[in-house]
């Protein structure tokens, strides 16, 4: 395995580290992975989640850039007048263009957590060169089964009032610390504009595309309550094929404990191995 | 920036390298940034960036990086036994920043867990002309104690019943697993700030004031940051720590402090402290 900088972008402003496999493991012609920020975390992820994904996919093969969009980690701002999902549109643009120069790939998967799904979704939609994606905690929409499952069946759990208890005492004992953090990260990376109906035109257009794509939900994310969800939000039934959905009931949004993170690890880079050595060979 | 792997070529270690602003490529001033380790390392990453950013400014090189194990660079925590790669990570640093800004000496900055490592550092070579400790370790037994703390309280407050399961030599703390040798290692080390004969400017918070040790007070500055500590409450466990204000002061002070230096002429180093550096390396 090698890793080294990468910059483009206008003015090489953009950068990350592109993981290449060593030459005898190599899968030829297979897709480039590349994986965006998730909030403000800078490119090698919550808990180095990352980092993780690259190595793990790089010993099997594949290569994979973990990028900073502008304006986070060590890439430079973007100037213009673009929104912010725009932006991240272009850098994913720049980051395909500059591998496609440099190594000859024009095939790509898109790797998201949370507002990086997001992004993630917004390039995958107009970029043809994307031949598969891994949502991770991706958009949702609540249903009448989420308040149901969700809302009303966690009142029944003797542990949701335990913690509601325990953390309402945590927050008198230390005060308020997080709430205007919470709202600044989630109005700054989320768009919102995204309708369910728009949603579900983009998947059957991936769909039809033939892209690839992976969803991997957690407990954590609080909107979203089993693999279910899925079919209610989306009309759409998970398969072992071009779509696929995993539900983690005991894991935390941002995978904090390490067999968490293993498990997504393992599932990312088992799910890149099943679907994209065949379809090339195909 | 100018971002680069360097090092060892089987283990790199990742660095970004500030340049000066406004200086020609001599300056003798120079910043080696050392992070937090853990999930202080990300909380802590785009607050010593902006503080690299406005240090470089100053017309002051810097160099961030990674310890092995830690960020972009190679490895895994999982792999060490001690914290003395991780001080070597940090010599690995010194040489590399001298070797692109032609400095002969190197101020060390150093936050929490990188305070403790740059601190010891410090004591063994000569070519550190000064120190900057932000809120650092001082006792890695205590501050073990308190990660694992937060890592109880975080499963406490699981949406299910969730233990982690640790062995006889590996233990999970905040996300990360550690040999139960680096837990020893990192428990018995301490940082007297009265070993450190350069210069240091320590950032603390205002509440939890704690006595500090100093082997000459008219070479130490004490400043006070008015928030509060936030290292162990979990509700700030993923939340990025940003101290606009402290930076734009400590920049301040750091400039002040290289200008005290060059009066002295503490930058370069005499033959004493050449040879003395040529007999660790």
């Amino acid at each position: 395995m090698r890793e080294s900088v990468c910059k483009f972008g206008k003015n090489g402003h953009l950068f990350g580290v592109l993981t290449q496999p060593a030459d005898d493991v190599r899968v030829e012609g297979a897709p480039i992975a590349l994986i965006l920020n998730a909030g403000i975390v800078h490119r090698i992820g919550p808990f180095r989640m990352n980092v993780d994904i690259a190595r793990q996919l790089a010993s099997i093969g594949y290569s994979t850039l973990r990028m900073d969009l502008s304006g986070l980690g060590d890439s430079g701002v973007r100037t213009g007048k673009m929104e912010i999902e725009n932006r991240a549109e272009l850098d994913v643009q720049d980051a395909m263009t500059h591998l496609s120069e440099t190594t000859g790939t024009n095939k790509f998967v898109i790797v998201g957590l949370c507002s990086g799904a997001y992004n993630a979704h917004c390039v995958c939609v107009k970029d043809n060169r994307i031949v598969g994606a891994v949502f991770m905690d991706g958009i949702v929409f609540r249903t009448l089964g989420y308040f149901l499952r969700h809302k009303i069946g966690r009142l029944f759990k003797l542990r949701f009032w335990r913690n509601a208890i325990k953390r309402r005492r945590l927050k008198r004992l230390r005060g308020t610390a997080t709430d205007e953090s919470s709202a600044f990260a989630e109005s700054e990376f989320f768009g919102g504009d995204l309708s369910k109906d728009k949603v579900i035109q983009d998947l059957a257009k991936l769909m039809n595309r033939g892209v690839q794509m992976l969803f991997l939900y957690t407990d954590g994310y609080d909107d979203i309550c089993g693999r279910n969800q899925f079919r209610e939000m989306y009309g759409l039934r998970p398969d072992d094929g071009q779509l696929q959905v995993e539900y983690y009931p005991k894991s935390e949004h941002t995978f904090r404990l390490t067999e968490n993170r293993r498990t997504a690890c393992d599932r990312v880079t088992s799910w890149f191995q099943t679907r994209f050595v065949p379809l090339i060979d195909a | 920036m100018n971002q680069r792997f360097f090092g060892h070529p089987e283990s790199p270690l990742f660095g970004v390298y500030h340049s000066a602003h406004g200086t020609k490529l001599g300056s003798p001033r120079a910043v080696v940034i050392c992070p937090p380790i853990g999930q202080e390392y990300i909380r802590t990453h785009w607050n010593l960036r902006l503080l690299a950013n406005q240090i470089a400014r100053q017309g002051i090189h810097v160099l961030r990086f990674d310890y092995h194990g830690v960020g972009d660079s190679a490895g895994n925590v999982l792999d060490l036994n001690k914290i003395d790669i991780w001080q070597r990570n940090i010599i690995s640093a010194i040489e590399q920043l001298k070797t692109e800004s032609g400095a002969e000496t190197v101020m060390l900055a150093g936050q929490r867990f990188g305070g403790l490592l740059a601190g010891k550092v410090a004591q063994i070579r000569t070519d550190v002309n000064s120190v900057v400790l932000w809120e650092p370790v001082l006792d890695g037994r205590s501050y073990l104690d308190d990660l694992r703390q937060l890592h109880r309280e975080m499963l406490d407050l699981w949406v299910c019943k969730m233990t982690t399961v640790n062995s006889d030599d590996q233990e999970e703390i905040l996300g990360a697993v550690f040999r139960r040798e680096l837990c020893k290692d990192i428990e018995k080390t301490t940082l007297d700030l009265a070993n450190i004969i350069q210069p240091q400017l320590v950032i603390e918070t205002v509440d939890t004031p704690r006595e500090l040790t100093c082997c000459d007070s008219s070479l130490q500055k004490v400043v006070f940051d008015d928030r509060p500590s936030s290292w162990c409450d979990l509700r700030e466990l993923e939340t990025a720590y940003l101290r606009p204000m402290v930076n734009q002061s400590t920049t301040k002070l750091i400039k002040e402090m290289f200008e005290r230096l060059e009066t002295f002429d503490a930058l370069k180093l005499d033959g004493r402290q050449l040879a003395a550096l040529e007999a660790i390396c």
